[in-house]
Formats: C-alpha cells, structure tokens, sequence
C-alpha cells in the first residue's frame, strides 16, 4: 500500500540564532533556498509521496491488481471484481463468473467506489452527535443481553449470508424475547406472497430468458430493476441479435405506465395505469386458457374469470385488447419456451396469475422455476411493515434508513426516537441516525467481510478491497458484541463462520473466483393451487382510480441510500434524461389535463386519513411514452439527514406511502402554480428527420429492399474531393474501431457511468448542468419517434466518433486534436488552449469543456483512475476510445511478444455493458466483432452525409414486431 | 481653380477660414479647460472600464465559465463582440486609405475621427481572442514563434491567421494614424502653453520642422501606407469571417462570408463614426469642418452598405435552400425566421436594412437626429447579425439531442458594456490630448481645391 505521510512543516530543531555557527547558518540558509524553491512550485501536492521501504511481491506500481467481491442490495449479491492500485480501489468491473453480474456492472455499481470515499461518511461512534467511546455501546449492548432480549427490537437489510444469518439465530437463542425486523423498502415482498397464493408457499421466481422466444413483462423492468437485471439483459440481448434479416429474433411485450428500459427494447409496448396490469393479466390467462392445451383450463377458472369480467368496467380500448390477443397467441405459439414476468410493485395476485400462465403454457421447469427464497425469513412476518412497529426498549437499527424509506403513516423517525435506549448502524448520519441516540460508522461493501447469496441463491464471499477508512464496525460485530462474544478479528469471524456454515466449501478458493459454482439453489416442485386462486383471480381488476401514483426506486440512488453519491445525481435518470432532482413523470396528455408543463409544480396529495401529512410539491416532467392519468414519482429524494450532498435535494416520494394505500396508490394532483428549472440533459427529442437514429423492422430488414438500400446509403462513400483515409490499413498498428447494437441498447446508462469512473469525468453540479455543461463524454439520447398516441422511444449511446476525416482536428489553432497512426481522434491537455472551435464544428457535440476548475480535491478523489489525467481548466476533453487500456494491451503484448488479442482491449463501457450492445476491436482484423459488424446490412454511420467517415458505426434499431392478432 | 472645386471646397469648409484660423480653432480642443460635461462622460467611461477589468479579472481567475457559454453554444459573447468591435473598426482605415487614394477631399476632416476609432475598437475587439481563450496565459501559441518543442501553430485552422490579421492590422493602424498626427503634434509643441507639454509633445513630433524635405517623405509614406492598409481593410475581416466559413456548420459554412462580413463591418464602421462625430461636432462646434456634405455622403455609404448586407442575407438563405442540404435548410428556413431567437432575426433586419432605407432622402441624410437615430440601429442590428451567426447557427446544429439555449451572464452583460466604456475612456482621452481634425490636412486640402488647376488633376 502506498503510504503517505504529512509534510514537516515545523521549524528546524537546532541551535538558537543566538548560538549559530557558521556551518549551521548555511545549512539553515540553504534549506531555506530550497524550500522557497518548492513554495514556487505551488500546484504540488501538500504531501510527501514515499516510495515502499518494502514492496509486496505481487504490486506492481501502475498496475492494478483485481480482486472478486460483491454489492449487497436488499440481500441479494451481485459479483464484481475490483481494479486495486496499491491498495487504493478505483474500480469496479462486473465479475463473468458470477451469475447476477455476467461480467457487466449497473451503472449503481460503478458508483460504489465514490461512496467508499465519501468525505461525509459517519466517522466515529456519536452519542446524541458527541463523539463516544465503543464501551458505551459496549454497555448498551450489555444492558440489552443482561435483560434477556425483553424490550429490544433489531432492524437489519433483508440479508442472504450464511454468516449473518447464524449469528441471528444464535442471538434469537440466546436472547429469546428480542424481536428482528428486516427492513428495505422495495424489497420483493408481492412476488413471494402472490406465489404463496398460487403455489401454496413462499417461493421465489427464477427466470431464464435464454431460450424464451416470447416474453410478457407486467409492469416488470426486467433488464434494469431486478436482482437479476444484468443477467437479464444479456440473455433477452442474446435472443435479438439482428445478423441480417433472417435472423431468429424473441418477440417482447411490455405493459407498463412509467417508459423502463425493458419497454424501450421491446418489440410492443402497452402503456397502462398500474391498476390496469391486474385486469390485462386476467385476459391474458383467460385466452392462454384457452388456447385448449390439455389440463391448462380447470372448471373454478371459467367461474373466477367470468366474475372477474362481470365486475370489471367496460372493456379498454380495443388497442388492449388486440394486444393481448397477441400476447397470447405469441406465448402459445411458444409454450415452453415463453414467460410471464410481473414487477414487484405490482398486487401479489398479478404474480399469481403469472405463474398460473406460465404453468398453463408449460413454462415451468425451463424458463420459469421456482425456488426457497434466498433472503433470510422473506415473506414471513419479519419482513411485513408490522415488524417495524412496537415500542422497544432497546432498538438497534443496523443498516437501512427505516426513518425516511418507510410508509409515512409508520412515524417511524417519532418512534425510534422515543425509544430509551437505541443505536445505529451505518454509513451515514442519516435521518434514522438522527432519530437515534448512538451512531457507530457502518462499513462500506468494499471494506468487509462477508458472504451473500445471489438471486438465485449461488454463495457469493465478499472480500474488503481496503481497510475501514473511518473505523466503522461491520453488522456482525455488533451482533456478536451483543452475544457478548467479540470475534478476534472480522477476517477470523469470517473465515470461522464459512467453515461452519459451509462446510467443503474452499473459502479462498471462492474469493479467488468470487462465487461458489453450484450453489444456486435447486427447484421447488410446485402444483398450481387453482383453487386457491380462482376467489383471487374473480375479485381482480377491481382497483382504478382516476389518477393513480407509482412510487418507484430511482434507478441509481434506489431508495435513498445512494443519494449522497454525486456521480450518481448526475447521471441523467433514462426516461426523463433529468438530473439532481425527482419529478412527477407523467404524459402529454395528463398534462395537458392539469394545465401544467415540464417544471410546473403540483402538490401531489394522497388520501389516508391518519394524523401524517401525505402531501408531496414536486415539479413535473412529461415522458412522452407514459401511461396517461398515472404519474411515476421516484423514491430516493428528499431527504433530511446530515448528508449535505444529498440533503434539500428533490422531494420524498415515501411521504405519498401509506401501509393501505401502497406503492401505486390513488392521488390527486393540483397545480400550485410555481416552477421549478430541471436540469435535463436533453431538451429536444424530435428527430428532425435527419439520419441519426435509423430503425425499422426484422421484416423490412428481410424483404424490403428499399429499406436496406436507405441504410446501405447512410454508409457507403460519398464523393469527396478529399483524400481518403489511408488505406488499405497497414496489418500493425490496429485500427481502432466501434459498434453500437441499437437493438439491444436498453439505455440503462451503465456505460455512461463506466466511461467517468475510467475517464475521471468531473461532477459539475445542477448549476451546471441546466446550461448545459455537463461532462459526461458519453451520453444516451433519447428521441421519441411515432404518434402522439403511440410514443416510441429510440435511445442512443452518442459519444466521440472518432472521425477519420474529423472536422475538429483542422480547426485547432495549436494541433491539440490530432489523428493517430491507429485511427484514434486524440486530445493533447497540454497544448489545447481552449478556443472550443474544435467543438463547434463538431456535429456530433461529444465534445466536453472544462468551463471551471471542476476537479474534486475532496477524499473523492481517491477514486481517479490513475492511468487518466485529470483535465485542468480551460481544457477541451472527450472520449479517448479509453486509450489507456489500449495502450496498456499494447504494452502487455510486447512485453509477451505477440500480438494483441482480437478481444483483449474492452472499453469501459463495453465492459459495463449487460446487453453487449457495444463492440470494439480493431478493423485490421477480420475476425474481431465490429468488423463482422460493419458487414451487417444495417450497419451505418450517424451523420454520414457530413463525410466525417466516423469509426464508430451504429446498427440500425430493428424490432420484431408480429403481425396484428 | 475651377468652379466645381470652389463649390466643393465651400461645402467641406464653409467660410475658407485662413490657416491662423484653422490652427486657432482646431488645434484649441487639446488646452481648452476641462468642461463638467466631458468631466462626466470621463467618469462614466471610466467606471465602465473598471467594471471591464474587473469583469476580465474575473474570467481569468475564476473561468470562462463566467460566461454563458456551454455546448452547444461554445462561442457566445466573446465572439460577438469580437466580430462586432473589429467591424467598427473598419471605417477608419476605409476612410483615411482607401478614399485618400481615390481623392475623395471630404474625407479629410473626419479621417484622424475614424483613425482614432479604428485604433481603439481594434483594442477592444484584441481583448476577445484572448479572454475567450480557455487558458488565455497560453495565446501566444497561436503566433508562429521557435518553440523548443518545435510545435507551430497549426495553419489548417483560420485561428492563426486571424490572430495575425488583426495584430498586423492593427499595427498598422496605429502607424497610419501616428504618421498623419507628426505635423499636428509639431504644431501643438509650438503653441504648447506649458513647457512639460512642449517637451511631451515635442518627443511625440519626431522632430517635425514642416520642412519640405519633410513634407515630402511624409507623403510618400503616407501613401505608402494607406496603399498598405487598404488590402487590409480588406483582409482582415475577410479572415474573421474565416474563423466561421471553414467549419462545417449550417449556418457558417458558406463562400459568401468574406465579402458579406466586409460590407457588414464598413456598414458598422460608418454607423460607428456617425454615432461618434455628431455628438463631438456639436460640442465642440465643429460645423465649418464637418458640414452637411460630409453627413451626407456617409449616410450614403451607409445605405450602399446597407442594402449590400441585405443582399448578402438574401443571399444566404437562397443558398440555403437551394443547396437542398436539410441542415442549411433548416437554419436558413426554419430556425434563424422562427426559432427561438426568431425575434433577434427580425429586429437584425428591421435596423440594418429597413431603417436605413430613410437615406433615400436627402433631408434625412443631413438630419443629425436622424443619423444619429439610425446610425444606433445599425450599430444595434450589427451586434445582432453576429448574435445570429454565432449563438443561433450553434444553439441547433446537426444532433436535435444536443441542441440548447444560451442566455448571457451579468459577466458577458459586463463585458460588453464595459469595453463600449473603455472604448469611450480612448476616445475620450484622444479627443483632449491630440486635434482630432486634421489641421494640416486640411490647410492643404484648402490650398489645394482653391489654388490646384484643374487639368494637373487626374
């Protein structure tokens, strides 16, 4: 590890002046003129940088070493492998071996590295905001045990380790009367319950899309809000890879109200109200009933569903209907190989339905299965709001934020504060922590030991990338304080606990590949309970409102827990593109019914009857693609704790939740007539009809020559009076080159994240970004395409293009943009001046400015990518191709002698990637991706009539829409 | 002596007051007591320029930043204001050069006037290169200088030139108008009331003793130069408009931007002057040496200029759609007429090419209201003509995604503001301190029109 240590500035110890001899006065003379000679050089660091007095073997300065871990959310694990520069990590990859993760990361995930070095992390033990010793938590714990557990209550994450759940089980036998509460606010509680009506048990739904040629998604954001988003994404992205136009292509609907990543890849999009899904799912198994496949259709349904249809109100548009009619035909067509997916937020009944339809169709056991649930007690009582309610006399909140992501009506943060005696585990001083009276800093992901299950209950070890920066105590230790059994050392309680919990399981062995193969936990037999089901399935359909409410987690801070993390506030939310705030999504036509437009505010109000104030003043933001008379509102803002990041930032969704009402539930919605500046990054989504975003169907691709004649237009070469580029290209150096699948970008801005953590990108703040300064070098752009009824979003990853006639490099005054032998556009910081002309004759505007001295000199800072300079002000900045990964390729393979692998460079955000939309490689060689891709017919170039010949191509957006039913 | 002269030289110098009398008169700006309205326009100037450092400072330490540009739009009002500064700075050398070599005699009482502010709006319009810069301590770079890196700058670009356009017309500038100021400054030595002011001006005479070894070598270097400066007037704001034609940007991508940009700046230049002389003839009672002729034949040039720029407009959105080029369509068609800015599109017009149409009558071409009037407009719908150029071309260009809005800071309202007042401070200061009426010119314009026999005349 790299050590560092204080500069001395304190004075010489010596003689007096009095006393000084000739030999001292020059010796103090000349350190003088040395020190004014460093005093000059004032951009230097305050601080000595010391070389190792002893180099560990395996570091390597400049290079990184990686090490598995994993993320823990909700209890369940994704894997990641983590870039560690002596000793400090930088970042984080996803990890292959790992089933959640498959080697990409979300875009949360690749944040995680700025949270661990979050300046506003708690940092020591407080009592009532006074810095405390451990012995007083010591005490408490003692107290607690010495009572025998009466009067206290403990609030822990929804956890799946092996360890953590031993050492609950051995407090709950030894302190019998404590009661455990396990708390996360969009954990999945509808799924197990609606599977508990169908199947008779708690059980947890399993999907592989890997051979599923029809996909139904009910308000289910399977590629980007699900434990398993990753792994969905690359098995729906490796069903709709478009060769030509005789490529096998899965068909995917999704019925939803807010615009998710899954609705933007799928091939028919219904948008509803919430409510609305119930009453599609109950005409959709009615008509895959039947469809008269053997033992699908039991007598008690024909009843339950002619109820259900007698009460409902008249019939939806006939648009609905034709696409059900469609959904069912197309997952008839293929049973077996089809699913039936529901989102969390929706009714348990919904998800029973689902597995109803999927055992009808044959599903089950191929691409459905159902297993325990991995998370400790999920689905019993310790999971219920109800678990969280009493008057302990003792509470320990270890994780979660329960006083601020909670049902409003609870009063939680009132009742942990009358508690007499209560502490709080975590990483912040949040509003829980606040209601607390002790705080103890928690530990960082990256900082501890541990073990978590996957979703789909493969065991997961997790390793500390670095030690705790802020002495903060693991969920562990404090339960073994409270056993009265502290644990030698958290290694040792780790390695201890694996050996008993998993016996013959190699502990290191696991940390070397960061999951247990084999370990995912085995099916569950299960028989439809139709019976059961049929009462549920006859009073379905019933709830509507007239404006109906969506509380759903922000895509990257979730339920609040990332808000403090600014990398993360400014990544443009997908479906708004809109930053450092939350706002009421909702579409055109609901606007226009309330008289409002994008930044109006409105006084959002839920009707509950209790003594709390269900009123939310949020701005709102028209999605065009929305369910009309819904609203989507994001959770995760608002917030009141002691993180100055994310405090008085956006409004808190959670005070519109109510234990009846729900997460979807009704709302009113009054214009206050004020407005509120979004920071959007993209204010204009009209295509203009200009060539950027091209797309049409698998079937036009097959048979319609005139289509391919337009996209084969859109790359083949213009007449020029230039020279072109040199070619044919010379068999070394490479010739860099990307692909960006259109089909399979969901627009989940994985990739924009990846590319700041590489790049070091500056956060630039909400200021900033309203006129337009932000310096994300790649960005998505969402342009809405179809009718007014039918909004269609089309996203774009858009970034440097990496012009081979590039209209940038000729306009440098000072040849600070230049081309390499290797086809990359390049930016030399040292010698730009900051004219911007480059930008301004850039038709692709990729290019980034530093308009203010941006760097972070906070402890943020230690998540630089030390292999990328950090861009002074004044300084024109963009995509580099991550350059320093090729170069660091180029490097390995002559030191080894060979030549670079045709996949061996990823660019970050190639890498991040869950749907592999993006290729790179170099087109010298035939065998690498995007020259295969550059073959396809509906590969082109964005913008290919400015003669820019970009490197970076684009494969037409196709979708495989059926014929109408 | 001809007729013809003799009316000629009654319009441009009513009364043929003697060479004591032109002296006397003209020569009296520079030792006159300091009145309390000059007094308070100083003051005025003055506050403006520091509000102008201030602002500069500001941008050097905290950021270009401070200003309102962002991407899209990575040139806003620096540029603008560059453009529009170095396009007042035209008239200047347009008069004193190119109408010295075609003999137009009415240029003579106004040149030194339109000299001075050529010099000083060229200062102005210098301070933008560099502030707009983002690391403005590094512009030296873009002059070809031996560098130990062996790095030149790069001549593809019209970054380069432009910096040595305006430096080299600059210089030239302050040259042309410091040799025409000798004779004068020897003549304010001689009548210097005290003796610092004998020897300041004295240093500044070069010597000067009026003899005709003198006279002579003077004239043929100001010839020289004026045939120097007029390709110039020329160039450099052909290359200006450079800076826009090069790129790829519907809006700026066009042949027609080097003769466009000259006749906009000579239109400015003019408006500039007129803007300026009215209010010092009136003060200073100038109205024997700046007569209704001289208002009138620039007024005229003013509406030939005008109606050039009007033709360059049509022109360019004629190209814009014939080109058929969806972009240059969209800019010329849709966006400048109907965007966002539609407005500025339309005031543009309204004062540079509906307001100037009133010089079709004599009357309003003498009427010093009105000219003065007008002159603003232009001066205003100039500005706005770069506003279009720059902010409105960039704000929609090629990606919708990236299109976006720009709105100035109080900074960029600084700034501009405060040069309008650094630039009157100059002018202010040239108006005391040297006779801004050429007196030996127009002692020998004099002589020349009342004595010249007309066949000697080409």
């Amino acid at each position: 590890m790299s050590e560092t240590r204080d500069h001395q500035c304190d004075a010489p110890r010596g003689p007096g002046l009095d006393r000084l001899s000739r030999r001292a006065f020059f010796r103090l003379a000349g350190a003088g003129a040395a020190a004014a000679g460093f005093a000059a050089c004032s951009s230097r660091p305050a601080r000595d940088i010391l070389p190792y007095a002893n180099q560990p073997p395996e570091v390597t300065p400049g290079v990184p070493l990686h090490y598995a871990t994993a993320l823990v959310e909700d209890g369940f694990a994704t894997g990641e492998v983590v870039a560690s520069h002596q000793g400090r990590p930088t970042q984080l990859e996803g990890n292959p071996d790992h089933p959640a993760s498959l080697g990409a990361t979300r875009a949360r995930d690749q944040a995680a590295v700025l949270s661990l070095y979050d300046p506003q992390r708690a940092r020591s033990i407080t009592d009532r905001g006074v810095p405390a010793a451990w012995s007083a938590i010591e005490q408490l714990l003692a107290a607690a045990r010495a009572r025998g557990g009466q009067g206290l209550q403990v609030v822990l994450e929804p956890t799946s380790s092996p360890l953590i759940v031993e050492l609950i089980e051995r407090v709950r036998a030894a302190l019998p009367a404590a009661r455990f509460a396990f708390w996360a606010p969009f954990a999945p509680r509808a799924q197990l319950a609606g599977n508990r009506l169908a199947l008779g048990r708690a059980l947890q739904t399993q999907l592989d899309l890997r051979t599923a040629d029809a996909i139904v998604a009910l308000d289910a954001d399977l590629v980007a809000d699900h434990p398993m988003a990753l792994a969905h994404a690359r098995q729906i992205a490796d069903r709709r890879r478009v060769v030509d136009g005789h490529s096998a292509m899965s068909r995917l609907y999704a019925v939803e109200s807010g615009y998710s990543p899954t609705g933007v890849i799928a091939d028919h999009r219904l948008r509803v109200r919430p409510s609305e899904v119930e009453r599609i799912a109950v005409e959709l198994l009615a008509a895959v009933t039947a469809q008269g496949r053997p033992g699908a259709r039991p007598a008690a349904l024909d009843a339950a569903l002619a109820a259900a249809r007698a009460r409902r109100a008249p019939d939806g548009p006939a648009r609905d209907a034709a696409t059900i009619a469609a959904m069912a035909r197309d997952l008839g067509r293929a049973a077996g190989r089809s699913v039936v997916a529901v989102g969390d937020r929706q009714p348990p009944v919904v998800h029973a339905i689902a597995a109803a339809i999927n055992a009808a169709l044959g599903n089950l056991g191929r691409t459905v299965w159902f297993t325990e649930p991995v998370v400790y007690e999920a689905g019993q009582p310790s999971h219920d709001v109800d678990a969280l309610r009493g008057e302990p006399t003792t509470l320990l909140v270890l994780g979660g934020n329960p006083a601020y992501a909670a049902p409003a009506d609870l009063g939680l943060a009132d009742a942990i504060a009358r508690a007499p005696a209560s502490l709080y585990l975590g990483l912040y001083d949040n509003e829980t922590a606040r209601a607390c009276r002790f705080v103890v800093p928690g530990l960082h992901d990256l900082e501890q030991w541990g073990a978590a299950r996957a979703h789909d209950g493969t065991i997961t070890p997790i390793q500390p990338l670095i030690e705790p920066l802020f002495d903060g105590r693991s969920v562990a230790a404090i339960l073994h304080q409270l056993l009265g059994d502290p644990p030698a050392t958290e290694h040792a309680r780790t390695r201890d606990a694996w050996a008993r919990r998993l016996p013959g399981v190699d502990h290191d062995a696991a940390l070397a590949r960061g999951a247990v193969a084999g370990s995912a936990l085995p099916a569950v037999a299960v028989e439809v309970a139709w019976h059961a089901l049929a009462p549920a399935i006859a009073a379905a359909g019933s709830r509507s409102a007239p404006l109906e409410l969506a509380i759903a987690p922000h895509p990257f801070v979730r339920d609040g827990r990332h808000t403090n993390n600014p990398w993360l506030l400014e990544l443009p939310e997908p479906a708004s593109q809109l930053t450092w705030d939350n706002a009421a999504q909702l579409s055109p036509r609901t606007a226009a019914g309330l008289g409002v437009d994008t930044g109006d505010i409105v006084a959002l109000s839920v009707a509950a009857g209790d003594r709390h104030d269900h009123t939310a003043a949020v701005p709102v933001i028209i999605v065009p693609g929305h369910a009309d008379d819904a609203i989507t509102l994001h959770a995760g803002f608002g917030r009141d704790g002691g993180e100055r990041v994310a405090r008085g930032i956006g409004t808190s969704a959670f005070r519109l939740w109510t234990t009846a009402g729900g997460l979807q539930p009704a709302v009113t919605a009054t214009p206050r007539g004020d407005h509120r500046a979004l920071a959007i990054t993209q204010t204009h989504r009209d295509l203009e009809h200009r060539p950027i975003a091209l797309g049409g169907t698998l079937h036009q691709l097959r048979d319609d020559a005139a289509f391919r004649d337009e996209l084969a237009r859109q790359r083949s070469p213009l007449a020029s009076l230039l020279d072109p580029f040199p070619g044919p290209f010379p068999a070394l150096p490479a010739q860099w080159a990307m692909s960006i699948d259109l089909t399979t970008c969901t627009g989940c801005a994985a990739c924009v994240m990846a590319c700041a953590a590489e790049n070091n990108t500056p956060v630039v703040g909400r200021g900033q970004v309203l006129n337009k300064r932000e310096m994300h070098w790649l960005r998505i752009d969402r342009y809405v395409e179809g009718t007014a009824d039918e909004p269609v979003a089309v996203v774009q990853p858009m970034t440097c293009q990496h012009c081979e006639q590039a209209p940038c490099e000729y306009v440098c005054p000072v040849e600070a943009t230049t081309h390499s032998a290797d086809g990359l556009n390049e930016m030399t910081y040292n010698r730009c001046i900051g004219t911007r002309f480059c930008s301004n004759n850039c038709p692709y505007k990729v290019r980034r400015f530093n308009w203010f001295d941006y760097r972070d000199r906070s402890l943020h800072q230690l998540a630089s990518n030390p292999d990328v300079t950090v861009r002074d002000r004044g300084v024109m900045e963009k995509c580099t191709y991550c350059v320093q990964r090729i170069r660091r390729a180029e490097i390995d393979a002559r030191i080894a002698d060979r030549r670079i692998g045709t996949h061996e460079v990823r660019t970050a955000c190639q890498a991040a990637c869950p749907a592999q939309a993006i290729a790179f490689g170099s087109l010298t060689d035939p065998a690498s991706t995007v020259s295969e891709q550059r073959r396809r017919p509906h590969s082109y170039a964005v913008l290919h009539d400015q003669g820019t010949e970009p490197r970076t191509r684009y494969l037409a957006r196709i979708r495989n829409p059926g014929e109408p039913a | 002596m001809t007729a013809s002269d003799g009316a000629m030289l009654d319009e441009l110098l009513p009364g043929r007051p003697g060479d004591a009398a032109l002296s006397n008169q003209l020569l009296s700006t520079t030792s006159r007591p300091l009145t309390r309205g000059w007094k308070l326009a100083f003051a005025i100037c003055g506050a403006l320029t520091l509000l102008l450092f201030a602002m500069v400072a500001l941008t050097v330490l905290r950021g270009i930043g401070m200003w309102g540009n962002n991407i899209p739009v990575a040139w806003g009002f620096g540029i603008i204001n560059f453009v529009w500064w170095i396009g007042i700075g035209h008239a200047g050398t347009f008069i004193s050069a190119i109408l010295l070599l075609l003999e137009q005699h009415w240029r003579t009482s106004i040149n030194r006037f339109t000299e001075g502010m050529t010099l000083f709006a060229v200062i102005q319009a210098g301070l933008f290169p560099l502030l707009h810069l983002g690391r403005p301590w590094f512009a030296y770079w873009l002059f070809p200088y031996p560098s130990a890196m062996d790095t030149w700058p790069q001549v593809r670009s019209a970054l380069p030139w432009d910096a040595a356009a305006v430096s080299t017309y600059f210089t030239v500038s302050v040259m042309f108008w410091y040799l025409g100021l000798v004779p004068d400054l020897a003549a304010l030595r001689d009548r210097a009331p005290t003796r610092g002011r004998r020897i300041a001006y004295g240093i500044l005479a070069l010597g000067w003793r009026g003899s005709v070894q003198q006279w002579r070598h003077h004239k043929v270097a100001y010839y020289l130069l004026a045939g120097l400066a007029t390709p110039l007037v020329l160039s450099v704001h052909s290359v200006v408009s450079l800076d826009f034609a090069i790129t790829g940007l519907a809006g700026w991508h066009s042949t027609l931007f080097p003769p466009f940009f000259v006749a906009g700046a000579i239109l400015s230049g003019f408006a500039m002057v007129l803007v300026l002389i009215l209010p010092a003839r009136r003060v200073f009672g100038l109205h024997n040496a700046i007569t209704p002729r001289h208002l009138d034949a620039m007024a005229k040039l003013v509406l030939i200029t005008s109606w050039i720029v009007l033709y360059s407009y049509v022109t360019e959105i004629f190209v814009g759609w014939y080109s058929g080029d969806r972009y240059e369509m969209y800019q010329h068609l849709v966006n400048r007429p109907s965007g966002w800015y539609a407005w500025s599109f339309w005031l543009m017009l309204s004062c540079n090419c509906l307001a100037t149409q009133l010089f079709w009558s004599r009357r309003m071409r003498r009427s010093p209201t009105v000219l003065f009037a007008v002159a603003l407009l232009v001066n205003l719908g100039m500005w706005l003509e770069r506003f279009e150029i720059v902010v409105v071309s960039l704000s929609r260009d090629f990606l919708p995604s990236a299109w976006h809005f720009f709105k100035p800071t109080w900074v960029d309202l600084g700034i501009l503001t405060g040069t309008l007042g650094f630039f009157g401070l100059l002018f202010l200061g040239f108006l005391r301190l040297v006779p801004f009426v050429p007196v030996a010119e127009l002692k020998q314009m004099r002589t020349e029109l009342a004595h010249e026999p007309a066949e000697a005349r080409p």
